[in-house]
């Protein structure tokens, strides 16, 4: 990703208007190449220096507010260098509005807090504080939730932050995190303007909600057409008409997919609009399922190849019978 | 277990001979009972939906293994026992428990659910109260299904235990067999599984038929049934003793007592079945048909 590129997705992201999927993809790339460089303690120039504690698994907040009150609570989240003092900081709610010189503006740090996706009110901080190259930044975290904007709001952060990673620093808040975001609009928002299935993040542990673990978890169900609830209580069921309506806005033919034991090796239901696809014959050793492939040929036309068990001698599975054994 | 007990090709001629016994196909023949066991593959689609209308439900066990058995006819008598897997679910289908809420649950009833959505809520833990089915057959050779309508055994209360000292003598095994009549994997949240076991010795034959289910992070259910024939002394009276032993618990209340609460340390029944307090417990003997 070249600079011009950076340069123009910045102007882009200034007239909020998100980027594109890929664009995302690539500028989170290089944002966690330069973000998992820093170290927990990052030094920021110019009057203080500030040490959180930086990346995943860590889950942080810093208001504003902590600015006036050393020491910080415990653990400590923000820690000033001993030669340098609160004093130090500016007076931001005094002299904001336009009051300070562009040169004075360019000797600062503007040290900011919550944003919460209101992306105008965040291009007003950048008006009060100065164009980001020229003055230095440090957020405290949650850019997300709440707001219209969160997805501009974060993107633009991180398109400065790649740009210009030695003239704004960027700390996570506790809604930089999955569990809330869902809460609390970033994670609808993400759906909304990216689409569902794109931004599941698959890199983690299956989590209890979400689409990720409704994709895992989730089977169809001949009982109901719509939606049902398992009797676990916990795992979606879905009928024909779910699967119907998800093949026509999808623009797909059918579903293939596996996870349910079918004696044959596939079973088809809802008219053709959802295969199950069985790949481990004589499942456990003892169940005397055949399995199968779909195979797809270039034209996609469909072709299950059956397949049984390898033979016993190949296959390291005592064949005889049960030992015995005294039970009680 | 030893290497050579995995290399168990069934019981020697010589041990077939002094107890009076003879191999038969898929089983044995001893002291007037007829042992037979067989082991088939799940139910296929067409089987599968044969099951479904006879039990009137869509759902059923992932593993159904609806041809396999265990069958023990005494001729002289007409008693017969035998285990499979339709009666083992009418039995599931009668007691209908409701359903046991998986650990996710509880964070699930704060999702926002679909308008339309049905709450399915069979037992699909499969828990049974089966302990065999029994008849009075008049043909010993027939081998019928439970789809006739036989007399039925009468069972009466007893006082007699199973002889445990007698059962733990290494007599040799004349035939054994374990056979599964069904088996789910609770969609990966646990296991419920029903199998039975017989071994026949030269002075008896014993079963134990288990429902084995462990719901993860919520319950484990221990349904045990136990029947013991000694030959006696008299082969047109055998004796038959059938013990039932439920046990049932919480990992919430295991965990209270000190025990692992983690799934992964309840693999195996026979390991943990004296944690488990007992629940329900009967035992009863066979009345002979006259």
């Amino acid at each position: 990703m070249g600079t011009s590129d950076l340069d123009r997705q910045i102007e882009q992201l200034k007239r909020c208007e998100p980027l594109t999927e890929a664009e995302v993809k690539a500028l989170c790339l290089k944002a966690m190449e330069i973000l998992v460089e820093e170290s927990n303690v990052q030094r920021v120039d110019a009057p203080v220096t500030v040490t959180a504690p930086l990346p995943p698994p860590f889950t942080f907040h810093l208001s504003f507010g902590l600015f006036g009150t050393a020491p910080a609570p415990a653990p400590p989240l923000l820690e000033l260098e001993p030669s340098q003092t609160v004093s130090a900081l500016p007076k931001m709610g005094v002299e904001l509005g336009g009051a300070l010189s562009q040169n004075e503006l360019e000797r600062w740090s503007w040290i900011c807090g919550d944003i919460h996706g209101q992306f105008y009110d965040m291009k007003e901080l950048f008006k009060v504080g100065g164009d980001c190259p020229k003055t230095n930044y440090l957020f405290l975290g949650d850019f997300v939730d709440r707001g219209f904007y969160s997805v501009e709001t974060f993107l633009l952060l991180l398109a400065l932050k790649v740009r210009y990673p030695d003239r704004i620093t960027l700390i996570r808040g506790n809604h930089e995190s999955r569990q809330i975001t869902q809460v609390y609009g970033f994670y609808d928002e993400c759906l909304r303007k990216y689409g569902s299935i794109r931004v599941i993040d698959r890199k983690q542990e299956v989590p209890h909600d979400g689409a990720m673990c409704d994709l895992l978890w989730s089977d169809p169900e001949d009982a109901v057409d719509g939606w049902g609830l398992s009797p676990r209580g916990a795992g979606f069921l879905f009928g024909g008409n779910v699967v119907s309506s998800f093949n026509h806005t999808n623009n797909i033919d059918y579903i293939c997919r596996a996870h349910q034991l079918v004696m044959e090796g596939f079973k088809w239901m809802f008219n053709n609009k959802i295969v199950t696809v069985w790949s481990a014959p004589n499942y456990c050793y003892r169940c005397g399922n055949v399995a199968a492939i779909l195979e797809l040929d270039e034209n996609l036309n469909k072709q299950f190849r059956v397949f049984e068990a390898a033979p016993h001698e190949s296959r390291g599975v005592p064949a005889k019978r049960p030992a015995p054994d005294y039970f009680l | 277990m030893t290497k050579a007990a995995e290399a168990w090709e069934g019981p020697t001629a010589a041990e077939l001979k002094a107890a009076g016994a003879e191999a038969i196909p898929g089983g044995v023949r001893v002291k007037g009972w007829v042992i037979r066991s067989h082991n088939g593959p799940i139910l296929n689609s067409a089987s599968l939906q044969l099951f479904e209308d006879k039990l009137q439900t869509t759902h059923l066990p992932e593993m159904v293994f609806g041809e396999s058995f265990l069958s023990l006819q005494h001729a002289q008598t007409g008693i017969r026992l035998y285990f499979n897997a339709l009666d083992a679910l009418k039995a599931w289908k009668h007691e209908a428990l409701p359903p046991v809420e998986v650990p996710a649950a509880a964070k699930w009833k704060f999702r926002s659910k679909p308008s339309d959505q049905v709450i399915l809520d069979y037992d699909y833990t499969f828990t049974t109260p089966y302990n065999g089915s029994d008849a009075l057959v008049q043909n010993p050779d027939s081998i019928q299904t439970s789809l006739d309508e036989p007399r039925n055994l009468c069972w009466e209360d007893s006082e007699d235990r199973i002889d445990l000292v007698a059962l733990s003598a290494k007599e040799p095994i004349l035939f054994y067999d374990e056979v599964i009549l069904y088996e789910d994997e609770l969609a990966d949240n646990g296991i419920s599984f029903l199998t039975v076991r017989v071994r026949v010795m030269p002075t008896g034959w014993f079963l134990l038929l288990r429902l084995w289910l462990r719901v993860d992070g919520v319950l484990m259910r221990l349904r045990d049934t136990r029947v013991y024939c000694s030959f006696g002394s008299d082969e047109a009276k055998p004796i038959v003793l059938r013990e039932c032993c439920w046990r049932e618990a919480t990992f919430a209340s295991l965990s209270a007592k000190g025990y692992p609460s983690d799934s992964a340390a309840y693999g195996d029944p026979n390991l943990i079945a004296h944690k488990l307090p007992v629940v329900m417990q009967k035992i009863q003997k066979l009345k002979l048909p006259n």
